[in-house]
């Protein structure tokens, strides 16, 4: 549940609803988990700048192209958890509105209903109070309800009591239509306002049923048993309208919550889609290169010849090869078993891969040891292998003779090994891409095209991450931060 | 006959230029788009082979470059890409053939015999449009 935490917090009592898009609501809602699903990472960003052999395969042109996120639930710029805010207006001023409606129509009914005879009534009075609740619900028609907070609507509740009270002191000895009017206001807060609203207007409200009896004849205890049974019912009516607007809201939630689930689902089959292409398209250049040679070898080739066509299909069979076996290491990256985490001693560690590096950069690598006595948590094959990848990576695009610079550093809470080349570092731009799949600079001299994102897989696995700083014209340091 | 065979993968290009020339084509290789789109609108070349993954421009922009440019050369994409979609895309744009890699050696050259094929319907043998200096000789 922690990736979809901030659901709640925002769904507190005022929460309700941040645009109101008509009663059937077509809700529009912009949520992102925290953290993406592991299965994610597989997948190529948005911006990524397609330099692959066959460039515009990964990702696709056409259609596909682009932005492989454009959903319901865009991506773009959310802020995190749901934008509930950004709805209440349009609800608060529908529900400013049914207040004005109450309002209105109840005056509007008593006008209508004076004529009926009543005894020991005012009928200046009450025509008066009638007439003002009239006007008071025309008033809150065209109230701003958007702009004032949902709590301030509150504030309508105590002139409608105070109304209904002057309405009986005036109205004569008719206790049956005492309640009434109660009932409608407790209704309103019922549905405006969140749960135990109506259990805190409750005292107000008996006071405003119970302080004008003293002024009917037969004084207040004529209308205490109406009173103890309208109060009680008032209670019950508001508090049982918005429980049943909180579910309401729980289920529309989510609902909101699955629609966006599947979106999410469907968005990770494309990327899976374009990753697949991308892997056979990867696959397919080596076989067609085999197919193709072998297919054209004259039978009277020379044994020169089949030397050469041996040797370059044993080594796209070798790439082939590599392919699998980096997309099998990516494919466990993912697995509780993938990494056996133990502590060593990092000067040791540092030591060894060193020693790797003298092999893929004869004389040209420089190396600071580490400060001895140090103790690393991680699980060294897969880390030196992250390592080793980087290296491989340095020896690729350092040029000439330049030096490879391979370290550790401490960090607050972790180690920060980094390994700085000065091969003239990465256009502008591309140092994200640099660790989608299939990034290989532009030919497949540049290995597989999944060395950096091995890399990256291994630094998430451990935890940590890992990114490059980019010294254009220069150089470049790829680094992995592993906590300690 | 000429072929221009546009392909970066140099280990792709030397099968075709050697399977080719076994079979009495004069082939000629560029290796980026732009040296392509140079090539490819001259008169000597009968028919382009072309991929879509080039290190400069997209195949496809190639394409449409040349077409753009009014000529009429017979163009084969050759390509990973070989979907449904990525096919029609190409044949929209101005591809007279489409196949996918990898492919059979026998195939592409039937498809190469089957695009210099002097048509019926075909118009003169010499053609030149007035909005561009393109002028073309279909010595086929």
């Amino acid at each position: 549940m922690t990736a979809r935490e901030p659901l709640r917090a925002p769904c507190s009592s005022y929460s309700w609803v941040t645009r109101w898009d008509g009663w059937d609501g077509a809700l529009t809602v912009r949520q992102l988990p925290a953290t993406p699903p592991a299965s994610q990472r597989l997948a190529p960003s948005a911006g990524y700048s397609s330099r692959t052999r066959d460039s515009a395969t990964w990702p696709a042109r056409g259609p596909r192209a682009g932005s492989p996120i454009r959903g319901r639930c865009g991506r773009a710029g959310h802020g995190g958890g749901l934008l509930l805010n950004g709805r209440a207006p349009g609800l608060r001023r529908l529900f400013g509105r049914l207040a004005a409606m109450f309002y209105a129509g109840s005056g509007l009914l008593g006008l209508a209903l004076l004529p009926l005879p009543t005894p020991g009534a005012d009928g200046a009075a009450v025509a008066a109070v009638y007439a003002t609740a009239v006007i008071i619900g025309i008033t809150l028609w065209l109230a701003p309800w958007e702009r004032w907070p949902r709590p301030a609507s509150l504030a309508i509740v105590p002139p409608a009591f105070a109304l209904i009270a002057l309405r009986n002191v005036y109205g004569g000895q008719d206790l049956q239509l005492y309640g009434v009017f109660f009932v409608v206001a407790f209704v309103w807060i019922g549905m405006a306002h969140p749960q135990r609203t109506s259990a805190a207007m409750v005292p107000l409200a008996a006071a405003a049923y119970i302080l004008p009896l003293s002024a009917l004849p037969g004084g207040i205890e004529a209308g205490l048993p109406s009173a103890a049974l309208t109060i009680p019912v008032c209670l019950l009516v508001g508090e049982g309208l918005a429980w049943g607007m909180s579910r309401l809201e729980g289920i529309e939630l989510a609902l909101r919550r699955e629609r966006d689930r599947t979106e999410h689902l469907r968005e990770l089959d494309e990327m899976k889609d374009r990753f697949l292409s991308a892997v056979s398209h990867e696959l397919l250049t080596p076989i067609t290169i085999c197919r193709g040679h072998l297919e054209v070898l004259d039978e009277t080739a020379g044994d020169q010849d089949l030397r050469d066509i041996r040797g370059m299909l044993v080594e796209e069979l070798d790439i082939m090869g590599r392919v699998v076996e980096d997309l099998t290491t990516l494919a466990r990256a993912d697995d509780a078993a993938f990494l056996k985490v133990e502590s060593l001693p990092l000067d040791r560690f540092m030591t060894c891969v060193a020693a790797k590096a003298g092999t893929i950069l004869p004389g040209r690598v420089l190396v600071q040891p580490a400060a001895p006595g140090e103790t690393l948590r991680a699980d060294p094959q897969r880390l030196a292998q992250a390592l080793v990848n980087l290296l491989q990576n340095a020896a690729r695009h350092a040029r000439g003779q330049e030096p490879v610079r391979l370290g550790v550093q401490a960090e607050p809470a972790s180690w920060r090994f980094e390994v700085a080349d000065e091969g003239g570092g990465l256009p502008p731009g591309d140092e994200q891409a640099m660790f989608e799949p299939f990034s290989t600079g532009g030919s497949r001299d540049s290995g597989t095209g999944l060395g950096l994102w091995i890399v990256r897989g291994i630094a998430r696995a451990h935890g940590g991450e890992c990114g490059v700083v980019n010294r254009p014209g220069r150089g470049a340091t790829f680094w992995i931060r592993i906590p300690r | 006959m000429k072929l221009l065979v546009v392909e970066d993968e140099a280990r792709v290009a030397s099968f075709l230029d050697k399977g080719l020339r076994a079979n009495g084509y004069d082939v000629e290789w560029a290796r980026s788009g732009q040296e392509a789109l140079h090539r490819a609108a001259q008169p000597d070349i009968s028919l382009v082979i072309l991929d879509l993954g080039l290190p400069d421009l997209d195949g496809l922009d190639v394409l449409e470059g040349l077409r753009a440019g009014g000529s009429p050369v017979p163009v084969l994409v050759l390509s990973a890409r070989g979907s449904m979609h990525d096919r029609v895309r190409g044949l929209d744009l101005g591809a007279d053939d489409y196949l996918g890699k990898p492919f059979a050696f026998q195939e592409l050259l039937a498809r190469v015999r089957a695009n210099l094929r002097p048509r019926a319907d075909a118009g003169p043998s010499c053609c030149a449009p007035a909005a561009s200096a393109w002028i073309c000789c279909a010595a086929k």
